[in-house]
Protein backbone atom coordinates (compact mmCIF):
# COMPACT_ATOMS: atom_id res chain seq x y z
CA UNK A 1 0.00 0.00 0.00
CA UNK A 2 1.18 3.54 -0.46
CA UNK A 3 2.26 5.17 2.78
CA UNK A 4 -0.38 7.03 4.76
CA UNK A 5 1.06 10.48 4.16
CA UNK A 6 0.70 9.85 0.42
CA UNK A 7 -2.88 8.75 1.00
CA UNK A 8 -3.60 11.88 3.01
CA UNK A 9 -1.88 14.13 0.47
CA UNK A 10 -3.76 12.62 -2.48
CA UNK A 11 -7.01 12.87 -0.56
CA UNK A 12 -6.39 16.52 0.24
CA UNK A 13 -5.54 17.28 -3.40
CA UNK A 14 -8.71 15.62 -4.66
CA UNK A 15 -10.78 17.49 -2.08
CA UNK A 16 -9.17 20.85 -2.67
CA UNK A 17 -12.39 22.35 -4.04
CA UNK A 18 -14.52 21.08 -1.16
CA UNK A 19 -15.66 22.99 1.89
CA UNK A 20 -13.20 22.99 4.75
CA UNK A 21 -15.14 20.53 6.86
CA UNK A 22 -15.49 18.04 4.01
CA UNK A 23 -11.78 18.41 3.25
CA UNK A 24 -10.82 17.75 6.88
CA UNK A 25 -12.89 14.56 7.02
CA UNK A 26 -11.70 13.54 3.58
CA UNK A 27 -8.15 13.52 4.95
CA UNK A 28 -9.35 11.49 7.94
CA UNK A 29 -11.13 9.09 5.60
CA UNK A 30 -8.02 8.70 3.48
CA UNK A 31 -6.19 7.07 6.40
CA UNK A 32 -9.20 5.21 7.78
CA UNK A 33 -8.83 1.85 5.96
CA UNK A 34 -5.29 1.42 7.20
CA UNK A 35 -6.23 2.49 10.72
CA UNK A 36 -8.87 -0.25 10.71
CA UNK A 37 -6.58 -2.85 9.15
CA UNK A 38 -3.13 -2.14 10.55
CA UNK A 39 -3.63 -0.63 13.97
CA UNK A 40 -5.10 -3.81 15.50
CA UNK A 41 -2.21 -5.81 14.05
CA UNK A 42 0.34 -3.42 15.53
CA UNK A 43 -1.44 -3.55 18.86
CA UNK A 44 -1.53 -7.35 18.77
CA UNK A 45 2.16 -7.54 17.88
CA UNK A 46 3.03 -5.18 20.72
CA UNK A 47 0.87 -7.17 23.14
CA UNK A 48 2.52 -10.37 21.95
CA UNK A 49 6.01 -8.99 22.51
CA UNK A 50 5.02 -7.68 25.93
CA UNK A 51 3.13 -10.68 27.23
CA UNK A 52 4.73 -13.47 25.22
CA UNK A 53 1.33 -14.68 24.07
CA UNK A 54 1.11 -15.71 20.41
CA UNK A 55 -0.64 -13.47 17.93
CA UNK A 56 -3.86 -14.89 16.55
CA UNK A 57 -3.33 -15.38 12.83
CA UNK A 58 -7.07 -15.37 12.14
CA UNK A 59 -7.43 -12.03 13.93
CA UNK A 60 -4.58 -10.59 11.89
CA UNK A 61 -6.31 -11.63 8.69
CA UNK A 62 -9.81 -10.71 9.86
CA UNK A 63 -8.90 -7.03 10.06
CA UNK A 64 -8.42 -7.15 6.29
CA UNK A 65 -12.10 -6.20 6.39
CA UNK A 66 -10.81 -2.65 6.59
CA UNK A 67 -10.04 -2.78 2.87
CA UNK A 68 -13.45 -4.01 1.80
CA UNK A 69 -15.49 -1.13 0.31
CA UNK A 70 -18.82 -2.11 1.90
CA UNK A 71 -17.23 -2.55 5.30
CA UNK A 72 -15.44 0.78 5.05
CA UNK A 73 -18.71 2.48 4.12
CA UNK A 74 -20.31 0.94 7.18
CA UNK A 75 -17.49 2.21 9.38
CA UNK A 76 -17.83 5.70 7.87
CA UNK A 77 -21.56 5.65 8.59
CA UNK A 78 -20.96 4.53 12.18
CA UNK A 79 -18.43 7.31 12.72
CA UNK A 80 -20.77 9.88 11.18
CA UNK A 81 -23.66 8.72 13.38
CA UNK A 82 -21.46 9.11 16.45
CA UNK A 83 -20.70 12.72 15.54
CA UNK A 84 -22.89 15.76 16.32
CA UNK A 85 -25.64 16.34 13.78
CA UNK A 86 -24.18 19.60 12.38
CA UNK A 87 -20.98 17.77 11.38
CA UNK A 88 -22.52 14.52 10.27
CA UNK A 89 -23.30 15.13 6.62
CA UNK A 90 -19.97 16.71 5.73
CA UNK A 91 -18.09 14.16 7.81
CA UNK A 92 -19.80 11.22 6.09
CA UNK A 93 -19.17 12.69 2.66
CA UNK A 94 -15.52 13.36 3.47
CA UNK A 95 -14.91 10.03 5.18
CA UNK A 96 -16.38 7.92 2.40
CA UNK A 97 -14.66 9.92 -0.34
CA UNK A 98 -11.29 9.68 1.36
CA UNK A 99 -11.69 6.00 2.16
CA UNK A 100 -12.72 5.09 -1.38
CA UNK A 101 -9.78 7.04 -2.82
CA UNK A 102 -7.54 5.12 -0.41
CA UNK A 103 -8.90 1.81 -1.66
CA UNK A 104 -8.44 2.89 -5.27
CA UNK A 105 -4.79 3.74 -4.64
CA UNK A 106 -4.20 0.46 -2.84
CA UNK A 107 -5.77 -1.51 -5.67
CA UNK A 108 -3.33 0.10 -8.11
CA UNK A 109 -0.39 -1.64 -6.45
CA UNK A 110 1.54 -4.76 -7.35
CA UNK A 111 2.19 -7.35 -4.67
CA UNK A 112 3.89 -10.65 -5.12
CA UNK A 113 0.84 -12.32 -3.64
CA UNK A 114 -2.40 -10.79 -2.57
CA UNK A 115 -4.95 -8.20 -3.50
CA UNK A 116 -8.14 -6.83 -2.07
CA UNK A 117 -11.58 -8.39 -1.73
CA UNK A 118 -13.39 -5.51 -3.37
CA UNK A 119 -16.63 -7.44 -3.84
CA UNK A 120 -16.84 -8.96 -0.39
CA UNK A 121 -19.26 -10.34 0.89
CA UNK A 122 -20.47 -11.26 -2.59
CA UNK A 123 -17.10 -12.65 -3.64
CA UNK A 124 -13.77 -13.43 -1.98
CA UNK A 125 -11.83 -12.93 -5.19
CA UNK A 126 -8.78 -10.72 -4.81
CA UNK A 127 -8.28 -7.74 -7.07
CA UNK A 128 -5.15 -5.76 -7.84
CA UNK A 129 -4.11 -3.68 -10.87
CA UNK A 130 -0.36 -4.12 -10.45
CA UNK A 131 0.53 -0.61 -11.62
CA UNK A 132 3.07 0.35 -8.98
CA UNK A 133 5.33 -1.19 -6.37
CA UNK A 134 4.10 -1.13 -2.79
CA UNK A 135 7.01 1.09 -1.70
CA UNK A 136 7.08 3.36 -4.75
CA UNK A 137 5.14 6.05 -2.90
CA UNK A 138 8.07 6.57 -0.52
CA UNK A 139 10.27 7.68 -3.40
CA UNK A 140 7.66 10.16 -4.54
CA UNK A 141 6.63 11.35 -1.07
CA UNK A 142 8.50 14.69 -1.11
CA UNK A 143 6.89 15.57 -4.43
CA UNK A 144 3.48 14.40 -3.33
CA UNK A 145 3.66 16.49 -0.18
CA UNK A 146 4.88 19.52 -2.14
CA UNK A 147 2.01 19.17 -4.61
CA UNK A 148 -0.51 18.85 -1.79
CA UNK A 149 0.90 21.90 -0.03
CA UNK A 150 0.76 23.88 -3.28
CA UNK A 151 -2.83 22.79 -3.94
CA UNK A 152 -3.94 23.73 -0.44
CA UNK A 153 -2.10 27.04 -0.64
CA UNK A 154 -3.75 27.83 -3.94
CA UNK A 155 -7.11 26.88 -2.44
CA UNK A 156 -6.60 29.34 0.37
CA UNK A 157 -5.67 32.14 -2.01
CA UNK A 158 -8.60 31.53 -4.32
CA UNK A 159 -11.16 31.21 -1.54
CA UNK A 160 -9.96 34.33 0.23
CA UNK A 161 -10.27 36.33 -3.00
CA UNK A 162 -13.54 34.96 -4.33
CA UNK A 163 -15.50 33.96 -1.22
CA UNK A 164 -18.40 36.24 -0.47
CA UNK A 165 -18.75 36.81 3.26
CA UNK A 166 -21.88 35.12 4.70
CA UNK A 167 -23.10 34.66 8.25
CA UNK A 168 -21.53 31.64 9.91
CA UNK A 169 -19.25 30.73 7.03
CA UNK A 170 -15.85 30.34 8.54
CA UNK A 171 -14.26 28.14 5.87
CA UNK A 172 -10.91 29.50 4.59
CA UNK B 1 -24.61 33.62 -5.61
CA UNK B 2 -26.75 32.24 -2.88
CA UNK B 3 -26.00 28.80 -1.63
CA UNK B 4 -28.24 26.63 0.40
CA UNK B 5 -27.06 23.44 1.85
CA UNK B 6 -28.30 20.74 4.09
CA UNK B 7 -24.91 20.85 5.73
CA UNK B 8 -24.97 23.31 8.50
CA UNK B 9 -23.03 26.54 8.56
CA UNK B 10 -24.69 27.56 11.78
CA UNK B 11 -23.70 24.72 14.10
CA UNK B 12 -26.49 25.56 16.50
CA UNK B 13 -29.20 24.40 14.07
CA UNK B 14 -29.44 20.67 13.35
CA UNK B 15 -30.01 19.63 9.72
CA UNK B 16 -33.54 18.70 8.72
CA UNK B 17 -33.22 15.10 7.54
CA UNK B 18 -36.39 13.02 7.13
CA UNK B 19 -36.72 10.26 9.74
CA UNK B 20 -35.77 7.53 7.28
CA UNK B 21 -32.48 9.23 6.33
CA UNK B 22 -29.43 7.13 7.37
CA UNK B 23 -27.85 10.13 9.04
CA UNK B 24 -30.92 11.25 10.97
CA UNK B 25 -31.01 11.07 14.75
CA UNK B 26 -34.00 8.74 14.64
CA UNK B 27 -32.92 5.26 15.67
CA UNK B 28 -29.33 6.43 15.70
CA UNK B 29 -28.07 3.92 18.22
CA UNK B 30 -30.03 1.10 16.64
CA UNK B 31 -28.39 1.92 13.31
CA UNK B 32 -24.96 1.92 14.93
CA UNK B 33 -25.69 -1.39 16.62
CA UNK B 34 -26.89 -3.03 13.40
CA UNK B 35 -23.89 -1.80 11.43
CA UNK B 36 -21.49 -2.86 14.17
CA UNK B 37 -23.14 -6.27 14.26
CA UNK B 38 -22.77 -6.70 10.51
CA UNK B 39 -19.13 -5.67 10.72
CA UNK B 40 -18.55 -8.16 13.52
CA UNK B 41 -20.03 -10.92 11.35
CA UNK B 42 -17.77 -9.89 8.51
CA UNK B 43 -14.82 -9.84 10.85
CA UNK B 44 -15.54 -13.37 12.03
CA UNK B 45 -16.07 -14.60 8.49
CA UNK B 46 -12.82 -13.03 7.32
CA UNK B 47 -10.97 -14.81 10.08
CA UNK B 48 -12.73 -18.07 9.26
CA UNK B 49 -11.71 -17.76 5.59
CA UNK B 50 -8.09 -18.00 6.66
CA UNK B 51 -8.53 -20.93 9.00
CA UNK B 52 -6.15 -23.68 7.99
CA UNK B 53 -3.35 -21.29 7.21
CA UNK B 54 -0.99 -21.23 10.10
CA UNK B 55 2.07 -19.34 11.21
CA UNK B 56 5.13 -21.56 11.47
CA UNK B 57 7.33 -23.02 12.76
CA UNK B 58 5.51 -23.70 15.99
CA UNK B 59 2.20 -24.76 14.48
CA UNK B 60 1.68 -27.58 12.05
CA UNK B 61 -0.39 -27.17 8.94
CA UNK B 62 -3.32 -29.49 8.56
CA UNK B 63 -2.92 -32.50 6.24
CA UNK B 64 -2.38 -32.67 3.29
CA UNK B 65 -0.62 -29.31 3.57
CA UNK B 66 1.65 -30.53 6.34
CA UNK B 67 4.45 -31.50 4.01
CA UNK B 68 4.04 -28.20 2.19
CA UNK B 69 4.39 -26.39 5.46
CA UNK B 70 7.57 -28.22 6.30
CA UNK B 71 9.03 -27.55 2.86
CA UNK B 72 8.15 -23.89 3.11
CA UNK B 73 9.71 -23.85 6.54
CA UNK B 74 12.89 -25.36 5.12
CA UNK B 75 12.91 -22.69 2.42
CA UNK B 76 12.47 -20.03 5.02
CA UNK B 77 15.24 -21.51 7.11
CA UNK B 78 17.50 -20.91 4.12
CA UNK B 79 16.37 -17.28 4.13
CA UNK B 80 16.97 -17.12 7.85
CA UNK B 81 20.44 -18.59 7.44
CA UNK B 82 21.21 -16.01 4.81
CA UNK B 83 19.68 -12.96 6.42
CA UNK B 84 19.11 -13.88 10.04
CA UNK B 85 15.44 -13.07 9.68
CA UNK B 86 12.75 -14.30 12.00
CA UNK B 87 10.16 -16.03 9.87
CA UNK B 88 6.42 -15.82 10.17
CA UNK B 89 4.93 -17.79 7.41
CA UNK B 90 1.65 -19.11 6.26
CA UNK B 91 0.54 -20.85 3.11
CA UNK B 92 0.30 -19.89 0.32
CA UNK B 93 2.59 -16.94 0.88
CA UNK B 94 5.18 -15.95 3.40
CA UNK B 95 6.11 -12.86 5.26
CA UNK B 96 9.31 -12.57 7.15
CA UNK B 97 9.99 -10.08 9.85
CA UNK B 98 13.67 -9.50 9.98
CA UNK B 99 15.70 -9.07 13.11
CA UNK B 100 18.45 -6.43 13.00
CA UNK B 101 21.25 -8.02 11.00
CA UNK B 102 23.70 -7.07 8.32
CA UNK B 103 22.74 -7.85 4.77
CA UNK B 104 19.70 -7.56 2.60
CA UNK B 105 17.18 -7.93 5.39
CA UNK B 106 17.33 -5.37 8.11
CA UNK B 107 15.06 -4.21 10.91
CA UNK B 108 11.50 -3.96 9.74
CA UNK B 109 12.15 -5.63 6.39
CA UNK B 110 9.32 -7.61 4.92
CA UNK B 111 10.16 -10.36 2.45
CA UNK B 112 7.32 -11.72 0.37
CA UNK B 113 7.84 -15.17 -1.06
CA UNK B 114 5.66 -16.86 -3.64
CA UNK B 115 5.75 -20.63 -3.69
CA UNK B 116 4.08 -23.44 -5.55
CA UNK B 117 2.52 -26.51 -4.03
CA UNK B 118 3.86 -29.48 -5.98
CA UNK B 119 1.85 -32.62 -6.58
CA UNK B 120 4.02 -34.52 -4.12
CA UNK B 121 3.07 -32.07 -1.40
CA UNK B 122 6.35 -30.19 -1.35
CA UNK B 123 6.66 -26.48 -1.99
CA UNK B 124 8.98 -24.71 -4.38
CA UNK B 125 9.84 -21.11 -3.64
CA UNK B 126 9.47 -19.34 -6.97
CA UNK B 127 10.17 -15.73 -6.31
CA UNK B 128 10.95 -13.38 -3.53
CA UNK B 129 10.49 -9.66 -3.09
CA UNK B 130 12.14 -7.62 -0.38
CA UNK B 131 10.48 -4.54 1.11
CA UNK B 132 13.29 -2.91 3.08
CA UNK B 133 11.40 0.19 4.07
CA UNK B 134 8.43 -1.41 5.77
CA UNK B 135 9.43 0.02 9.14
CA UNK B 136 9.60 3.50 7.62
CA UNK B 137 6.10 3.06 6.21
CA UNK B 138 4.86 1.98 9.62
CA UNK B 139 6.39 5.07 11.24
CA UNK B 140 4.89 7.32 8.55
CA UNK B 141 1.55 5.63 9.11
CA UNK B 142 1.61 6.42 12.81
CA UNK B 143 2.46 10.07 12.12
CA UNK B 144 -0.26 10.40 9.48
CA UNK B 145 -2.83 8.75 11.75
CA UNK B 146 -1.96 11.15 14.57
CA UNK B 147 -2.26 14.14 12.21
CA UNK B 148 -5.61 12.96 10.88
CA UNK B 149 -6.89 12.42 14.41
CA UNK B 150 -5.74 15.89 15.41
CA UNK B 151 -7.54 17.36 12.38
CA UNK B 152 -10.76 15.60 13.33
CA UNK B 153 -10.56 16.78 16.93
CA UNK B 154 -9.83 20.32 15.77
CA UNK B 155 -12.91 20.33 13.57
CA UNK B 156 -15.12 18.93 16.34
CA UNK B 157 -13.73 21.40 18.86
CA UNK B 158 -14.77 24.19 16.52
CA UNK B 159 -18.32 22.85 16.50
CA UNK B 160 -18.49 22.71 20.30
CA UNK B 161 -17.08 26.24 20.62
CA UNK B 162 -19.63 27.69 18.20
CA UNK B 163 -22.44 25.89 19.98
CA UNK B 164 -21.36 27.28 23.34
Amino acid sequence: MPDLLTHAAVGSMLGVAARRRVLVWLVVGSVLPDVISRLPGLAMALASRTTGLPVSYELLQAVGLGHVPLAVLAVCLIIALLLPAPVRSAAFLGLTSGALVHLALDTAQAHLVGGYMLLYPFSTRLFELGLMDAEASLDLLPWTMALAAAALGLRRVIRSRWRRPSAGDQSP
Amino acid sequence: MTTTSRSITDPGTPPSWPPWHPLSDRGRWAKVAVLAGLLALGFLHMGWLHTGERPAPDTLLADPARHAGEEVELAMMRVVARDGARARLWAPWIEVEADPVDGAAGPGTIISVRGRLRSDGTVAVDSMRVYPRHALKKAIGIVATALAGALALWDLRGVRKRRA
